[in-house]
Parts: C-alpha cells; structure tokens; sequence
C-alpha cells in the first residue's frame, strides 16, 4: 500500500497535468551508475546499468533510484563481499538521491548545447542519509537530453565498514559515475 | 627434536601454505554463479511478481529479494546500451513491468529478442524501482 502511495507520488509529480506527454516531465529505467575503487593492492569498478531516474525541467527536481544487487563486479567474490558484508544489501536494497538541479533556469531544453548543472540534495546509501551537493552536465542534442556527472563518496559518511583484512584492497573514497539518457515521460512509457 | 622432525614440520607447514594459499586464489578469482544451473526459487508471470512488490514492497523484499525467479511476460521494450541489454516485461494497465538485465557473463546479452513476444526469464531479484521490479543476471530459457 506504502509502495502504490508513493508511486502515485512520484506520478503526480512528473505529470502535474492530464496531458499525456507530461510537459518537461523525464526518466530513464536504464541509467548507467558506476563507481570505482583505487587502492593500493587493487582497483575495483563495479556497474550498474539500471537506475531509474525522473527530472522535472520546469521545476529542476530530481530523484534516482538504484537497487545495490544490480552492480556487477568482474569478481563474483568481491560482489558478494560488497552486498553481504559492505552494503547489507538484504537489509537496504536500494540507494536514492532527492534533489533539485538548483540552476535549472539556465538550462535551455529547447536549445542543443552542454549545460553545467549544479545538482543538490539527499543522498542514501546502506540506511545513512547525507546532504550532497556537486556539479554535473545537461546535454541537449536534438531534443534528446541527456546528463553526466562524477563526484567522490566517502564510504564512512554512510556507516560502511571495511574490514581490516581487506583495508588495502578498498578505497576509503570511492568515485561514482552518472550516465543517463532521458526520454520524456508519458503514460505509455 | 632431531632435524628429521624439523623437517618433517618444514613439509608439513610448507604444505599447508601451498594449499591455503591455492584455495584462497580459487576463492578470490571464483567465477560467477551459472544461473541456468541454479535452482529455481518461482516460477511466475511478470504481472504476479509486479503486483506483489507494489502492494507491499517490504513483505516482497523479504519474499523474493535474491531469489532465483522465471519470469513469463510479453517484452514491452528492449534497452541497448554499450555493453548491456535490458527487456522490460510490461504489465497491463500499469506504467511498469519487469525490467530484466541480460547476464553478460553467459553471453546472454547476445540474444535477439523482439518487442511483443513472449518469454521465459530466469534471474535473481534485485528489488523494486519506483517503476520496475528488476532482475539482474537474467538468462533466456
């Protein structure tokens, strides 16, 4: 019930109208997160090409959803470390970030052209919420609309132990990797 | 202790090293599970599935989160990226479905599929998006 709730949320949100192309209204179910781990007996990278994302234009909200089992590791070991033991994927299958592109204004949607976009708001990761803030791209290339965006996470900001054992094969800041293409969103999407 | 004990040690914890240090190699560069090896968990349509996570998403997290599920739906839409496919099994009436992420290590992703079709597939629950229940590893039966 909590689940429908918040969906129609989310849709009363991105629609705002009964129009069925929702005006300045997108998403993507196949946004491309990937985040990379460089330490000093290993590098890591793990990827994630299913997150969900909704970006209003008119208003410059944004949300991202990604579900921690969907990160793929060349290593089966260290995926199962990262959900069983680092993540507590069981216990906190997703991370989210709620925010707003708080200079929406000057970006032009109708207009191609690559737009710095400065991005705020709540990031989740394994149950710890942190403000965050960081800089990234729009880009509008014939009506398509696309973003990217790079920035570091500390893994102790969000109560993510690393074992001892394993300290030297685990960044403590890892950098995280944002690549979406957007479609606009309508009822049949 | 005389020196042929001491050697005998020597071997003996030699050995064990050689041997710990093999299994820890093996453990570390273990490959991923063979999906279509695994045993199945569900079998279900993508409606079924997609309506129990949106009735409740707790009860159905602690359900099918990690399983090993066949999925039956129509592909709604297929996503191609640089290295990843994703299907969506549409459900009627809702604007989700099941979003299923092609398993790469099994060359999966290497199929052809086509939109309305039919299909069976099988991979371990992820969880649930704000539109999607999604499937990860997800191989074609």
């Amino acid at each position: 019930m909590k689940k429908i709730i918040c969906i129609a949320a989310v849709l009363m949100l991105i629609i705002g109208s009964s129009d069925l192309i929702a005006q300045g209204k997108y998403f993507t179910r196949d946004g491309k997160i990937s985040f990379y781990s460089k330490a000093p007996l290993e590098n890591i990278e793990a990827h994630n090409n299913a997150a969900t994302s909704v970006l209003d234009a008119e208003s410059g909200r944004m949300e991202f959803e990604v579900l921690i089992k969907n990160f793929l590791f060349e290593k089966a070991l260290m995926q199962e470390h990262f959900n069983e033991n680092y993540m507590e994927s069981d216990k906190y299958p997703k991370s989210t970030f709620k925010g707003e592109v708080v200079n929406i204004d000057e970006i032009d949607f109708e207009k191609d052209g690559t737009y710095e976009a400065k991005v705020k708001g709540d990031l989740t990761i394994h149950g710890v919420t942190n403000s965050v803030e960081t800089t990234g791209k729009i880009i509008v290339e014939n009506g398509d609309i696309s973003g990217k965006a790079s920035f570091k996470v500390a893994v102790a900001d969000y109560d993510i132990e690393i074992p001892a054992v394993v300290r030297d094969n685990i960044a403590k800041v890892v950098r995280i990797d944002i690549n979406v293409d957007y479609k606009p969103f309508d009822r049949g999407s | 202790m005389s020196k042929k004990t001491w050697i005998i040690i020597a071997i003996v914890v030699g050995l064990g090293g050689l041997i710990g240090a093999t299994i820890g190699y093996k453990m570390w560069n273990k490959p991923h599970d063979d999906i279509r090896a695994l045993d199945t968990d569900y079998k279900m349509q993508a409606e079924d599935l997609y309506k129990a996570f949106f009735k409740s998403e707790d009860k159905a997290n602690e359900k099918y989160l990690s399983k090993v599920i066949e999925v039956t739906g129509t592909i709604q839409d297929i996503s191609k990226g640089e290295k990843d496919i994703n299907i969506l099994l549409g459900v009627e009436g809702e604007p989700g479905g099941v979003q299923c992420q092609l398993d790469p290590v099994s060359g999966a992703d290497e199929e052809i599929f086509e939109k309305g079709t039919q299909v069976t597939l099988k991979g371990k629950c992820a969880g649930s998006t704000m539109f999607d229940v999604q499937l990860a590893r997800c191989v074609h039966l």
